[in-house]
């Protein structure tokens, strides 16, 4: 048994499980692009049981931030100033935990990641009633383009609901971004639940 | 070699050690619950409940090794069979005592045989909606079908199969049945699909890649994603796609003219019965929205007869070994008229009854054991009096 553990995992293998099913258990949706089905668009109807565990929202847009094309998990998106953008994502779940995605979002600017103790100690706002963790970082910014953007700066925050997690998080120039801190909180705190996807 | 045996009975079977391993397990399920709030609770039972040995890092620094829950009680099985069954006197006054040592023994395999053969998991249902397979928590699994065949054939992959595959060390899935291949290039535990952008050393597929994040997540909280190739085997072009464990529909490929759909989801298992959810009722306390009671009007249809049955809180279903609970409920807040779902916990365990039968076991020991004591105390104080 201990031999068979520590032996190199197969890399070919036959599928051994097989389950005969009624067709009535199972509703597949037509074809949907990766686009539709992670989420960053919505042409194609969802699986109804996902979606009915999704949130509906509705906020208050502040003054100058001009709303963009949203669809699927990008719940809102908005153009502030000449280079900055704020989107709000919902994702199922905990959408992957708060400790992994304040990291990945630290990456992203190029900053070492914080610790458990230190995110827990990070100042919070309320969203939706619910005391979500808030976060600055300023750095050299890398989205997945993939190219560098100096003297950038992030706000963010995560919002944990029973089902669901919602993003809101704005980057661009450092100037732009830092001087929107007041109305990016005001909007977080301006966002509210509206009645559940069907 | 007998003297040696003679004493390695002697430890197994005394008391002392049924003291340390109380001490052990009341120690390892102390700081296993302390533990729960960083590692989550699956992990948690993973490393302190159900191994041999584990390490704890008191303060985060200094490393102490444990025995694990599942060994401390196999030692307390050999303890009670060894002291309280093989080397207790047998006499009339000590058969109360060996019967309840024998029902705490019962209750101890009833433990591992749920460990070992049981199952657990989760029903997700609208109303008038149908199923016969439950969701398991932890682990995922591929599956691939044929769309539009009656009745569906899905072909599983189980998540110990493919969780190890990577750009390095792909795994390729087969069989005779099925005119493609799938080959698993990459297995992410943890992942977020992002744009592909101009990122070109990681593997994408229509524009998108899988984006590894931290482990340190609550395993329960991990997402995690694949990347598959499908290769029809009298054919040379393949198809690559990307599956995630929160995407919102399987990946729906044309292959060699037919049209195949991959899912990639929490693993699945089939229950010798089927459910459809009747009615879902939630009763909220006077002018707030806080459920004061829920429950699911439920049919079990088992081989085209219906039996109807109601799931509430503390009225599980109870058949062939599975017990329905009623476990949540959503969308959590949707105000009146809102279409709401049902989730049952499922549990399977084949000694289900064993917790009954010792217990019943162990009432007939110790009332005996006890009813002679008193016996024996009335005669002597009798005997006191007619001397």
């Amino acid at each position: 048994m201990a031999l068979a553990a520590c032996s190199k995992p197969a890399d070919r293998m036959e599928i051994k499980q097989l389950r005969t099913i009624d067709a009535a258990f199972r509703q597949v949706p037509e074809a949907m692009s990766s686009s539709e089905r992670f989420g960053f668009s919505t042409s194609s109807p969802a699986s109804p049981r996902r979606q009915s565990k999704s949130v509906s929202l509705s906020w208050k847009v502040p003054e100058g931030w001009e709303p963009l094309p949203t669809g699927g998990m990008r719940a809102a998106s908005f153009r502030i100033g000449t280079g900055a953008e704020c989107v709000v994502s919902l994702l199922p779940g905990t959408g992957g935990g708060l400790e992994a995605n304040i990291n990945r979002w630290r990456h992203q600017m190029g900053l070492e990641p914080l610790s458990s103790e230190a995110i827990a100690a990070l100042p919070k706002i309320h969203v939706l009633g619910v005391a979500s963790p808030y976060v600055e970082m300023s750095g050299t910014f890398t989205g997945m383009s993939g190219t560098p953007q100096p003297d950038w700066a992030l706000l963010g925050t995560i919002c944990l609901l029973p089902e669901s997690s919602i993003f809101v998080k704005l980057t661009g120039p450092a100037d732009e971004v830092l001087s929107q801190r007041e109305a990016f909180q005001t909007f977080c705190q301006s966002l509210q639940q509206l009645e559940s996807d069907q | 070699m007998k003297k040696v045996l003679q004493a390695v009975f002697q430890v197994l079977a005394s008391s002392a050690l049924a003291c340390v391993l109380l001490i052990l397990l009341m120690a390892v399920t102390f700081v296993g619950t302390l533990e729960q709030v960083d590692l989550g609770i699956y992990e948690v039972k993973r490393r302190y409940f159900e191994s041999l040995i584990t390490v704890h890092w008191f303060f985060n620094k200094v490393p102490v090794p444990l025995p694990g829950v599942y060994l401390l009680t196999f030692l307390a099985g050999v303890n009670l069979v060894c002291g309280g069954l093989v080397r207790i006197k047998k006499g009339i006054s000590q058969w109360g005592v060996v019967v309840a040592h024998a029902a705490v023994v019962i209750l101890l395999v009833g433990g591992w045989v749920k460990h070992e053969y049981g199952e657990e998991g989760y029903m997700t249902l609208h109303e008038a909606e149908v199923s016969n397979e439950f969701e398991t928590p932890l682990d995922w699994e591929i599956a691939i079908w044929k769309k539009d065949a009656a009745p569906i054939t899905e072909y599983v992959i189980p998540h110990r199969d493919f969780a190890h595959a990577s750009q390095d060390h792909p795994v390729t899935f087969q069989h005779p049945d099925l005119p493609l291949d799938i080959q698993v290039t990459a297995f992410f535990p943890n992942c977020l699909p992002q744009p592909a952008g101009a990122q070109t050393d990681v593997p994408s597929a229509d524009g998108f890649i899988l984006q590894p994040i931290s482990e340190k997540t609550k395993l329960e909280e991990q997402i995690p994603g694949a990347v598959v190739q499908l290769q029809p085997k009298n054919a040379t072009a393949v198809n690559v796609g990307l599956l995630w464990g929160a995407q919102r529909g399987p990946w729906v490929v044309r292959s060699n003219d037919e049209t195949w759909v991959v899912d990639f989801r929490r693993q699945r298992r089939l229950l010798p019965f089927a459910i459809r959810l009747d009615k879902f009722t939630r009763e909220l306390h006077p002018r707030t929205n806080l459920p004061r009671a829920f429950s699911s009007d439920i049919t079990r249809i088992e081989n085209g007869e219906e039996f109807p049955a109601k799931i509430s809180m503390n009225e599980p279903l109870r058949h062939k070994g599975y017990t329905l609970y009623q476990a949540s409920w959503g969308p959590q807040n949707a105000p009146e008229g809102t279409r709401l779902f049902s989730t049952l916990a499922v549990s399977y365990d084949p000694a289900e009854r064993l917790p009954l039968y010792s217990c019943v076991v162990l009432t007939a020991g110790l009332v005996f054991h006890f009813g002679w004591m008193l016996y024996r105390r009335l005669r002597r104080i009798a005997e006191e009096n007619a001397s």
